[in-house]
């Protein structure tokens, strides 16, 4: 699969938020945790599946970010951790990110004029701390993993910075 | 109000906690950290994750989530009110002391009632008791807990199924879920699910009348119609025990048709539950969901008691600490099941004077006779950290503390004693509930008050239950059998039940629910939901105001879809007073509890002015 021998190259050392559908009970913690850490924007959706399942999207942070290229401003860059983040001082809120970005996970409502986005809560990043909505979950359903490690297991892609296991292939 | 005031932090700093909100005890971290060039109001005061605390490994639902916005919450109690001025301590407890003892001269103490809520440490509950027992001597003093104080009576009378751990949970082979457990508990999940997805052979069963997230984990899901759960319970009791000493002995086909459930789906539960080694049932016992909650609980328990493998029953209460209130004012003497006997006091206008410790009566057990009886008493006084329903119609109202702002101790779900450090100090002139209790007592005896000192407080908690499980069990299955055999009334004039439904940023009665920001996104307003059916026939489309009538109250709501209830079921969210009125609260005349469940509705078109 040449697509995924290309993310593996370039982003080995990355690690990835993995969703485990089997354990998603849909309670909204990962949700609250962001809303809660960032100044209540909402950089968390959910989907829902029939009305009994609801599921945590993140933003992918991918490679080739649609939000990046939108960004009049520049003000969306991809860092080199991997993590496509916003510079809120170059930020004009003109919402081109919002429309650009095909999973719908960017909030367009602006505090302070800026729109938010995922920022994989860098501030713990750096402190080598998995993201806020991953440390909350409370049925172990979001875990952060080395992306290198997450390749041995049967895994289904679903955006370059969020795996989800394969729920036919259960282990 | 006065509007909180946070406390500002230079350095970062850390504090462990433990969350405030309900029964798991979640342990948190809250956390200080420099403010940022952009957002330099106050402190960056969060709540960081505990991944050291055994109980919930650093886990947190929406509700842990939010304990700081609730501490630095804008509409904050910082400073006591009398008759809406902020006034200083001194004259606060000066007032209530005084209106107290007038009451008193006037009516007599049986004039004077106390009720509690779920938030108060061990010490401040035995506090309480001891105000009410010993210097108000007034009688009508207990704790108000719609909810659980059913199960509670129960298990009080017959022994707490303690001795278990989290952890331990997630190696048992076996659960059985009454409610919709992950939704309003969502930190037990992770135990529970690692148990299912942990051993092909673990099996997951749920008892609940509609289908909801925790349903959709069960390899087999028991959906009776909505208020018979006691009934599957009875049959499952019954099936495993092979109709001996703990059983109630119905007719299963009876059961069958009355419930909906197939003697081979009951069948196939308990046997399963009877070849497991070892299992956990767990009980989550939300307002108007069960029907008989308290019988429920009697029957589970029981049920765990004659299955050949180690099964432990777990009761979550929607109260932090709402066991550990209820057991130290039982031990301390006072009558617990008179929380709804005290409300109906102060209805029929016999009670002159409330004091409110961390409770919301109106949020509780709302009704407009409650509202007008409130209005009209010469001394209501309400301890709260924020405002709640009750609030507007007290003469004076104290500041109390939130749960990491006071040093105090809580009961735990397997009865151990757990300490909860102070982290913060409470906003502005805010106190501790005991505190409080220790000033009225002094002033109201005038100097000859109390302290309560934990050893105290380990005697109470030491006794034992002596009640008789079969007697209980034989009593109250009495009304099991009356079940099956009185026809329903008022079937013609409210053809539908109504269900509680539950939310995972859900809190006790509501009234802390509605100040959480992600309780507004999740659910801003009132609604009810019922399936594609009913609105076909009502003609009526998702977000048209329809009118659900009881016999309790009637209230026009917004009406949504949710496609895959059962017909003849309505659910709504049970954290907004407008739906909890519409249930009548009917007490059970054995132990004086509420023993309300689902409640008979009908929902047709407003009429038009």
């Amino acid at each position: 699969m040449k697509e995924i021998d290309q993310v593996s190259e370039q982003v080995i050392d990355q690690k990835v938020i993995v969703l485990n559908l089997d354990y998603c009970i849909g309670c909204r913690s990962c949700a609250t945790a962001c809303t809660e850490s960032h100044h209540q924007y909402l950089s968390l959706v959910h989907g829902q599946v029939k009305q009994l399942a609801e599921l945590p999207q993140h933003c992918r942070h991918c490679q080739d970010a649609p939000c990046v290229a939108a960004c009049p401003t520049e003000a969306l860059k991809r860092d080199d951790n991997g993590i496509v983040r916003r510079h809120i001082f170059t930020c004009v809120g003109c919402r081109s990110c919002v429309q650009a970005c095909p999973f719908g996970v960017l909030d367009e409502t602006l505090l302070r004029h800026v729109t938010a986005k995922c920022d994989l809560c860098v501030d713990r990043f750096v402190k080598g701390l998995e993201p806020r909505c991953v440390a909350t979950c409370v049925s172990g359903a979001l875990t952060f993993e080395d992306l290198s490690e997450v390749w041995e297991e049967d895994r289904v892609q679903m955006g370059s910075r969020i795996i989800a296991r394969s729920p036919w292939k259960r282990a | 109000m006065a509007s909180a005031k946070s406390q500002k932090k230079t350095t970062p700093q850390h504090h462990k906690a433990i969350c405030p909100i309900c029964s798991l005890q979640d342990g948190l971290i809250l956390q200080w950290s420099k403010p940022t060039p952009l957002f330099t109001e106050g402190s960056l005061f969060a709540v960081d994750y505990d991944r050291e605390n055994p109980v919930n490994e650093g886990s947190l639902c929406p509700r842990g989530n939010s304990v700081a916005e609730l501490i630095e919450h804008p509409q904050r109690l910082d400073c006591p009110q009398v008759d809406g001025r902020p006034v200083e301590w001194s004259e606060a407890l000066t007032r209530v002391s005084q209106d107290l003892k007038k009451v008193i001269k006037k009516h007599g103490p049986q004039a004077v009632a106390i009720l509690a809520g779920g938030s108060l440490g061990l010490e401040e509950a035995l506090g309480v008791s001891r105000l009410a027992g010993e210097i108000l001597q007034t009688p009508h003093a207990a704790p108000l807990f719609p909810d659980d104080g059913p199960v509670f009576a129960r298990l009080a009378a017959l022994g707490w199924d303690d001795g278990f751990t989290m952890v331990d949970l997630q190696e048992r082979q076996t659960s059985l879920l009454i409610g919709d457990v992950f939704t309003e508990h969502p930190v037990i999940s992770k135990r529970i699910l690692k148990a299912k997805y942990k051993d092909r052979s673990h099996r997951l069963f749920v008892l609940d009348s509609v289908p909801t997230q925790t349903a959709w984990f069960a390899h087999q899901h028991l959906q009776p119609a909505a208020g018979t759960e006691a009934l599957i319970l009875a049959a499952l009791l019954q099936l495993v025990s092979g109709g001996k000493e703990l059983s109630v002995n119905l007719d299963l086909k009876a059961v069958a048709g009355r419930t909906g459930v197939s003697i081979e789906q009951m069948g196939t539960v308990a046997t399963a539950l009877s070849q497991a080694s070892d299992g956990i049932v767990v009980q989550s016992s939300l307002f108007g969901r069960q029907g008989q909650v308290g019988m429920c609980a009697l029957l589970a328990h029981s049920l765990t008691r004659v299955l050949n493998g180690k099964f432990d029953f777990l009761h979550l209460p929607v109260y932090g600490n709402g066991r550990g209130v209820y057991q130290m004012m039982a031990a301390d003497g006072r009558k617990t099941a008179a929380g709804p006997e005290i409300i109906k006091l102060i209805e029929q206008g016999k009670v002159k004077a409330v004091v409110l410790f961390g409770v919301d009566p109106l949020s509780a057990m709302p009704s407009p006779a409650l509202e007008d009886a409130l209005g009209k008493l010469d001394l209501l006084c309400d301890i709260e950290p924020l405002p709640t329903m009750t609030t507007p119609l007290a003469q004076v109202v104290l500041p109390g503390a939130i749960g990491p702002e006071k040093s105090c101790r809580w009961l735990y779900l397997n009865g151990n004693v757990q300490d909860n450090p102070q982290a913060i100090s409470p906003p502005g002139l805010a106190r501790p509930e005991g505190w409080i209790v220790e000033q009225l007592a002094e002033r109201v005896s005038k100097g000859a008050g109390f302290t309560v000192d934990s050893g105290e407080v380990d005697r109470k908690l030491s006794g034992d239950s002596s009640g008789s499980w079969a007697e209980m069990l034989k009593a109250e299955g009495k009304t099991l059998h009356q079940e099956l055999t009185t026809k329903e009334s008022g079937e013609g004039a409210y053809p539908l039940y109504l269900v509680s439904a539950a939310m995972p940023a859900h809190v006790g009665d509501g009234s802390l629910t509605r100040h959480f920001t992600w309780a507004k996104r999740v659910a801003a307003e009132p609604c009810i939901w019922a399936n594609a059916s009913l609105m076909e026939e009502l003609n009526v489309r998702e977000g048209d105001q329809v009118q659900i009538s009881s016999k309790a109250h009637r209230v026009i709501l917004p009406i949504m879809l949710n496609a895959d209830l059962p017909d003849k079921t309505i659910t709504a969210p049970a954290h907004f007073p407008q739906v909890r009125q519409l249930f009548s609260l009917p007490t059970n005349a054995a132990t004086g509890e509420l023993d309300m469940g689902p409640e008979r509705i009908s929902v047709s078109l407003p009429k038009e002015k």
